[in-house]
């Protein structure tokens, strides 16, 4: 499979091609950061968020790709594996954790994972809709065709109210767990 | 405009697609309103939720990805069946095998091994995976195969197998050239030739499968992601076949006492020693 068809298949939401790519280029991938103090699962969690990360910059037409994708690709595996390591050198050091940073970022990651129990509480074609607008990125229009609704305005009132659902789910959550203090 | 209007206009703001303005005035009442602040946070949460939430979904869709080769895992059963003492339940396996459902090409002094998962026919239901070993060994081209020996590993729930004789048909490989030849002959699929069969008791009165010596030690293998043939004298020693977690394009066979590499060439290929001590360090700890 070539390049442009690669993208293009992304940009149709096709996750096949996601697959492709993750078969493709695993061994180039892993071995990056296999050679770089990484385990064989970090160098697969590093690859799949990569690969991810790809998947959302195509998929919303943010990415005006001037390389190969595997170039593009080695790229986003490097940055976040220098990430990784320059977060554990942090994490190592005990000023940090007083620092408090550790305890934001904890925080944060608590409210995002009621959020998230949240939208797994809603019926899937709202979750569809919903990650299909914000994580995708993709117009009306788009998800429409993908969802079998009969235009985009039908689109854009569906999410509307899964929205509206996901809001009311979320501040009812964050009350009881106290976290609009 | 007021707080509401501002409030539709979020989405923009967290898609970039407001203008300098309009960023510069939510931000501005932000910092004047901590109602409309608590709303920001609310909705970039969300937001960021359901970002969250996508990611996982596509992460987890590539953790079931079969990375090459696709069908093997860790360490491979085999091997060690090949030479002599079988385990007599692997054996009592053997003859269940539907060998005209996975046609094998054999060598005329080979070692095939067959890791394509296989459904319990008789059983109905799903066998998540199997491996087969399969010895054919003849002393001429032309010759038959004076043994055979098939093992297979099935979960426990497949079907008892049936004692009986089995006759299968195995394509045959043509001569090979000498051993510094550089044309090395194909596979040909079309040729087949009968093996001779081999019954349940005689493998089980004896514990071993029969095998022939060989008159010359040929030390190539084909491998094509899914069959692996060895050909040549293997009597030494038990071949064993393993693969590294991090580098599964490569497998790697362990024979008296060296590793070779073996790549997914399609076609017969020459053993190579693996001379990184890294490779044999992490393979001499499996």
């Amino acid at each position: 499979m070539k390049d442009a068809e690669i993208i293009q298949k992304i940009e149709q939401g096709d996750e096949s091609a996601l697959d492709y790519l993750y078969q493709k280029y695993y061994r180039m991938m892993t071995q990056m950061v296999l050679k770089n103090n990484g385990t064989i699962e970090e160098a697969e969690d590093i690859y799949q968020d990569a690969l991810v990360v790809f998947w959302e910059k195509v998929s919303s037409k943010n990415l005006e790709l001037t390389s190969k994708i595997s170039t593009y690709i080695y790229s986003i595996c490097r940055n976040l594996w220098l990430k990784e390591l320059d977060r554990k050198k942090r994490f190592a050091n005990p000023e940090y954790v007083k620092e408090g940073g550790e305890e934001m970022d904890f925080d944060q990651q608590e409210r995002i994972k009621a959020v998230r129990q949240c939208i797994a509480a809603l019926g899937e074609t709202c979750q569809k809709v919903l990650t299909l607008y914000y994580f995708d990125g993709i117009s009306m229009k788009e998800i429409a065709e993908r969802m079998g609704f009969s235009n985009a305005d039908t689109a854009k009132t569906k999410k509307y109210k899964c929205k509206k659902a996901l809001d009311k789910k979320v501040l009812e959550t964050y009350k009881a767990s106290d976290f609009m203090d | 405009m007021a707080h509401n209007d501002y409030i539709e206009k979020l989405d923009d703001y967290f898609r970039g697609n407001l203008s300098n303005e309009e960023v510069k005035k939510i931000e501005e009442l932000m910092n004047q309103d901590a109602g409309f602040k608590q709303e920001v946070d609310l909705q970039r949460d969300i937001i960021e939720g359901l970002k969250a939430q996508r990611r996982a979904e596509l992460k987890q869709r590539l953790k079931q990805v079969k990375v090459t080769p696709p069908k093997s895992t860790g360490n491979w059963l085999m091997p060690s069946l090949i030479g002599g003492g079988l385990a007599l339940g692997g054996l009592a396996l053997f003859f269940g095998l539907d060998l005209q459902d996975t046609p094998e090409q054999v060598s005329n002094e080979s070692v095939v091994v067959d890791t394509t998962p296989k459904e319990d026919a008789n059983a109905n239901q799903e066998v998540p995976e199997s491996s087969t070993v399969i010895i054919a060994e003849t002393e001429d081209t032309n010759e038959l195969a004076e043994s055979l020996a098939v093992v297979t590993e099935e979960p426990a729930s497949a079907a008892e197998p049936k004692n009986e004789v089995v006759t299968p048909k195995v394509p045959v490989m043509p001569t090979l050239p000498d051993e510094n030849g550089d044309e090395l002959p194909t596979f040909d699929d079309n040729v087949e030739s009968e093996i001779p069969t081999i019954s349940k008791e005689q493998v089980e009165q004896t514990g071993i499968i029969p095998t022939i010596e060989k008159k010359r030690n040929r030390f190539h293998y084909k491998y094509d992601g899914e069959h692996l043939t060895l050909v040549g004298d293997f009597s030494k020693d038990t071949p064993t076949v393993y693969e590294l977690s991090y580098n599964k394009d490569v497998l790697y066979l362990n024979y008296d006492k060296a590793f070779y590499e073996i790549h997914n060439t399609g076609k017969l290929t020459k053993l190579v020693k693996v001379n990184d001590p890294q490779v044999i360090k992490a393979l001499q700890q499996k």
